[in-house]
């Protein structure tokens, strides 16, 4: 695991002040706020959230594949050289799934039920590269072999639903590398399996990242997930980020009040299966309604009338780029009266 | 199969029977208040309905396996070729109407579940709205009106060529749109919202294809579907169009021989129609299992 | 019509003949005579030299849109009774006698003579030189056939006892015959001249009749098909070629597309039009109308039983139903109110003295002596059979109720009316006379239709039938008024209104005309611009 910041290189994604709204019928919310992060080549980047914070619509927005009514409001995102946000539908498209690679939550509904896994590998290569179908399924057959699948020819005429979740998983995950991209993003990719699955897949992505050298951004609501794949993990709530910080350091100590109570729902393996696992007080607030201070104010322990007033930004904390939004984080000092 | 063969035999007996109860002797029906018995026995044994009903059964179904319906008492013609005569009517009416039908709805529902709220998923909306809420003899009055009468661009009865298709066509076509281009809407609107077409999005494939090729085939079922209602209607929706244009169909024909209580004919029509019923819904089936592999399986 | 002015006539057909004279100031000069303009054109075409004739060959196309079929694709006349039927017959086939004018003059067709030579005996010289169709000779063996089979009182001919009698023909020699009827029988010269005469050999071969019709008219038949009859113009005709070349009769089952295919230009004359249709043409120069309806009464058929079989009671509906009101009201004027038993327009019709005027207090009067004071009630089927009979049949039974009658509606399909009417009290209906004479009409109140269609059962009936059967002349027409007094006083039914006819003509259409039968004899002078 590396565990310095590989600040030698320049990002292989560099995401700036990314803010995507919805267009309700009660007005114009944010679902994500003045997101922020970079990712290095060979790194993978843990974003971390209850569902409704807004890391998957993040990760969506770097792909461009927000739809109506949700919009890109502001923000670059800046990838080989480029800003994706500036780009046009065909020049966008053609960086989707060549350059940037996207591994989904379930892959029964995320594959075409009526097309065989073959057919879905070959169009997505066809749709890139002028070849034969008979190249596109080598093609196919190489990822798929690649990914774990055995058998991986007989696998081309399967409908996805014939497969085992895990194969099916494997089979998306093999779409994702089809055509080599320099960055994968991995929206929950092993939230609709079984655990023992789980720890499968993830060990997949992980020696597929070494091996390729992949860029990677992890989408999970679960700590214990990310800590286990992530260099470095950024903690969103209602579409702000919270915390971000290295792994490991976030794991021995949690500046956030919120990523505290976060690892203290979440349920490790040192946890008693016969007891209730703690959980986060209160919900996460209404997108139409964000608290005009902090946005964890109302269910954190140690709000103070200034958290419930004003809002806290991101501020740098320690070291290896250490940040966190609050005016009272938790373990390391942080400067009183900063804040404005 | 023979689930099918049971329904025809049953529709058989069930036809046969029902026009035997309903009043009206087929004698009276082809003479004056004043025509004494002896002229209606002459028609009565011109007709054969002077036999016992099990005789007259037994003439009608033993000419069934020959493909014999009888002879028509009006048009003193065997049945079979009298209705024969007038199905590539019928059929051109049919299919004209089908193909218009499914033609605008693909477009302006696919369209429409691409970009919801646009003009041409207004114009839609309201184009289907008019359809099902206007009578088809009263669009066929109007369109009569309008475009033969006042303007003299198609001939308002009869059948002459193609122009005289135009009409009927649009007529029969705007009573079994709405409900193609409500199914088509709503069914590409579900695929074009699943998760696959976003996968198909984020790996690169363009807009044309995921629309018309990814959505479409997953819309596919619900519009054979609607097709195979299409079917089933117009097997007998023809028939107020038929009599407002005065097209020589076999809805016309029916219509007619129900007025004549010409038992023969509207005993074979009732046959063929439910023979044709039966088998569009085996080719409804037959497709299903084409397009959805999952189908497929189960059978 | 060869009697008037026969030498004037002859002038003005040599001056015809050597192109001396036009076309149309021969018309001009023939009507000056006194000759009706269809009577001249028929002239016209008859005399018609070779340069005019030629110039006058058949032309253009006329279409008939009617709402009903033929009955059956039986092209033998004498059993079927629908109006295609009749029309069809009137144009391809030629009858003994016939009519050449609007006026209902019987003149010679197939005969060039006729006279009787005894009550029950006439006596006909035939035309010569007259072929059917196929190229035949017209013989007195023709005619005896087709006229024994339908004077045949076994021979389950459907016109027989309605228009013919008993009867048999005698070959005198080959251009001389006798008809001679088994009792003296008035309407005769009526009744042959709508009797189409046959070629002996289809009458032989009846199943004939199921594929064609081939007759000595001036239309040879040429197909039926998908429900239109198209025939051509015979151009051997003896009269002379007709004016139009084709004559199609289209069956147009609904009365908008009728009224549309007429204005759409798709037929040329619409038959027996409502008022609705008629107000789409009003003032409309592109169409006029003509109603020269057969003898057809709209009647509403009382069954002459139970209460009904009261006069006094019958002649209380009389007084209580306005028909006037119904015929202004429903039929808007396109009907006309009898004050007789017999079509306004029959031979012999007279106003009665009693004009039935509605007058409900006089019918309260009446059934109050009839034991009836609020506490009858009649039974009434209703359907739609006849143009507005459902709101004609409220409009009764609402002045029934007016009256203290309670009537009981039952509304039938068609087929069920038809097969069921008498079964009611009351069920409106139509009589028509095929021949141009109430004979036949008044022929209904004898004998087992009287029992059948009015449950009627009046001895004194059968001999007034007789003596206006066996009358003639002016005579006649006093015993068919007497009849018809008879009836009249009796009110075995509600003599409603004439049924008007009217049939939309487009202006393309020239010397449109029509005599009070339920065929087409004057079609052939008619001609059509384009």
């Amino acid at each position: 695991m590396v565990s310095s910041l590989p600040t030698d290189r320049a990002p292989a994604l560099s995401v700036r002040n990314l803010t995507t709204v919805f267009q309700t019928r009660e007005g114009v919310v944010r679902a994500v706020d003045n997101l922020s992060f970079d990712v290095y080549p060979g790194e993978c980047v843990g974003i971390v959230g209850e569902s409704g914070s807004g890391k998957s619509v993040a990760s969506l927005s770097i792909m461009g594949l927000i739809g109506y009514p949700g919009r890109v409001d502001q923000g670059q995102v800046e990838f080989g050289g480029r800003d994706l946000l500036l780009l046009n539908d065909k020049q966008m498209r053609s960086i989707r799934g060549t350059q940037i690679g996207i591994i989904f939550q379930d892959p029964l509904t995320a594959l075409n039920p009526l097309f065989t896994v073959g057919r879905q590998m070959t169009d997505v290569v066809r749709a890139h590269r002028k070849v034969s179908k008979s190249d596109a399924a080598a093609l196919a057959v190489e990822k798929l072999r690649l990914v774990g699948v055995s058998a991986p020819e007989s696998r081309l005429s399967a409908y996805p639903w014939e497969l085992s979740g895990g194969l099916r998983q494997r089979v998306a995950i093999a779409m994702a590398l089809l055509l080599d991209p320099q960055l994968i993003i991995a929206d929950e990719p092993t939230t609709a399996l079984d655990v023992s699955i789980q720890a499968q897949i993830i060990e997949l992505l992980r020696s597929l990242k070494d091996q390729l050298n992949f860029s990677l951004i992890f989408v999970s609501h679960d700590l214990g997930v990310i800590r286990s794949i992530a260099d470095r993990v950024i903690v969103m709530y209602a579409g702000h980020t919270l915390e971000t910080s290295q792994v490991d350091a976030l794991f021995q100590q949690p500046n956030h009040p919120y990523t505290a109570a976060l690892l203290g729902s979440a349920p490790t393996l040192a946890s008693d299966p016969n007891q209730p696992l703690p959980a986060i007080e209160g919900r996460l607030p209404s997108l139409n309604n964000v608290p005009k201070g902090c946005v964890f104010a109302p269910r954190c322990h140690f709000s103070t009338e200034r958290c419930v007033s004003e809002r806290p930004l991101l501020q740098t904390a320690g070291q290896d780029g250490r940040q966190v939004a609050c005016f009272y984080p938790l373990g390391a000092p942080v400067n009183e009266g900063v804040g404005r | 199969m023979l689930q099918n063969l049971v329904l025809i035999v049953v529709i058989v007996l069930a036809v046969f029977i029902l026009m035997r109860l309903t009043a009206g002797d087929p004698a009276r029906m082809s003479t004056p208040v004043f025509a004494s018995d002896e002229i209606l026995q002459t028609y009565r044994e011109q007709f054969g309905t002077d036999k016992p009903l099990t005789a007259q059964l037994w003439d009608f179904v033993s000419g069934l396996p020959k493909g014999d319906f009888g002879t028509s008492f009006r048009y003193q013609e065997p049945v079979f070729s009298l209705i024969w005569q007038r199905v590539p009517e019928t059929l051109l009416l049919a299919f004209t109407a089908l193909v218009l039908a499914l033609v605008f709805a693909l477009i302006v529902g696919i369209a429409g579940a691409r970009w919801p709220g646009s003009w041409i998923d207004r114009f839609g909306i309201a184009a289907s709205t008019f359809g099902q809420s206007a009578p088809t003899f009263w669009i066929g009055l109007m369109l009569v009106l309008i475009f033969s009468v006042n303007l003299g661009w198609f001939p308002a009865v009869g059948f002459t060529g193609w122009k005289s298709l135009v009409l009927p066509a649009i007529a029969v076509a705007l009573a079994v749109m709405p409900a193609d281009l409500r199914v088509i809407r709503a069914s590409m609107m579900d695929a074009l919202n699943q998760d696959y077409i976003r996968t198909a999005r984020a790996f690169g494939v363009s807009e044309a294809r995921i629309t018309l090729f990814y959505a479409l085939r997953n819309a596919a079922l619900p519009l054979v579907t609607v097709v195979g209602i299409d079917l089933g209607y117009l097997l007998g929706g023809t028939i107020v169009t038929e009599v407002v244009f005065n097209y020589p169909g076999v809805g016309q024909l029916a219509i007619d021989s129900v007025n004549a209580r010409d038992y023969p004919v509207i005993q074979a029509i009732t046959i063929l129609t439910a023979m044709v019923f039966v088998f569009v819904n085996l080719v409804i089936d037959l497709l299903y299992m084409a397009l959805d592999p999952r189908i497929r399986i189960e059978a | 019509m060869d009697t008037v002015h026969d030498s004037k006539l002859n002038e003005l057909r040599a001056a015809l003949s050597a192109g001396q004279l036009g076309r149309r100031d021969f018309l001009k000069q023939a009507t000056a005579l006194g000759l009706s303009l269809s009577g001249a054109i028929g002239l016209l075409a008859r005399w018609g030299a070779s340069p005019v004739a030629a110039q006058d060959a058949p032309s253009g196309t006329l279409v008939i849109a009617n709402a009903e079929p033929p009955t059956s694709a039986q092209w033998d006349s004498y059993t079927v009774f629908g109006l295609v039927d009749a029309q069809v017959a009137s144009l391809v086939h030629d009858s003994l006698l016939g009519y050449d004018s609007v006026d209902g003059t019987i003149v010679g067709h197939l005969a060039t003579a006729w006279e009787m030579t005894s009550p029950t005996t006439m006596q006909l010289t035939l035309r010569e030189g007259v072929t059917f169709h196929d190229g035949a000779p017209v013989t007195a063996e023709d005619v005896k056939a087709t006229l024994d089979r339908a004077g045949d009182p076994e021979g389950g001919m459907a016109w027989h006892g309605l228009i013919f009698p008993a009867m048999s023909v005698n070959i005198i020699d080959a251009t001389t015959i006798e008809v001679v009827t088994e009792a003296v029988f008035g309407p005769l010269e009526k009744s042959l001249a709508v009797a189409p005469i046959f070629p002996a050999a289809d009458i032989a071969n009846p199943e004939i009749f199921k594929e064609r019709a081939i007759g000595a008219g001036p239309y040879k038949w040429v197909s039926y098909t998908e429900n239109k009859v198209t025939m051509e113009a015979n151009t051997e005709y003896w009269g002379g070629a007709p004016g139009i070349q084709t004559v199609v009769f289209d069956y147009i089952q609904d009365a908008n597309a009728r009224i549309s295919a007429l204005l759409a230009g798709q037929a040329d004359i619409i038959t027996r039009c409502s008022s609705e249709q008629l107000d789409r043409v009003s003032g409309d120069d592109n169409y006029y109308v003509v109603d020269a309806p057969p003898l057809t009464q709209i009647v509403c058929i009382y069954q002459n039983r139970d209460n009904l079989a009261s006069k006094e009671v019958r002649q209380a509906l009389a007084f209580a139903i306005d028909r006037q009101a119904i015929v202004d009201g429903i039929l808007m004027g396109v009907g006309k109110v009898p004050y007789s038993a017999i079509a306004t327009n029959a031979p012999g019709y007279q106003e009665q003295p009693e004009r039935f005027d509605y007058n409900p207090d006089k019918a309260r009067e009446l059934l109050a002596a009839a034991g009836f004071e609020d506490n009858l009630t009649l039974t009434m089927a209703t359907t739609t059979l006849v143009p507005h009979q459902k709101e004609i049949d409220q409009a009764i039974a609402q002045f029934l109720e007016d009256v203290g009658i309670s009537v009981d509606i039952t509304t039938l399909e068609v087929g069920a009316f038809r097969t069921s009417y008498n079964q009611y009290d009351l069920t409106l209906n139509t009589l028509a006379s095929f021949n141009y004479d109430p004979d036949f009409t008044l022929g209904f109140y004898a004998g087992a239709t009287a029992e059948a269609v009015w449950s009627l059962n009046d001895p004194a009936i059968q001999p007034l039938i007789d003596a206006q059967r066996q009358a003639s002349g002016d005579d006649r027409l006093a015993k068919i008024n007497e009849m018809a007094a008879y009836l009249w006083d009796q009110q075995p039914t509600l003599y409603l209104s004439d049924e008007l006819w009217p049939f939309i003509v487009s202006s393309k259409v020239q010397n449109y005309e029509r005599v009070p039968v339920v065929g087409e004899p004057l079609l052939r002078f008619a001609t059509k611009s384009e």
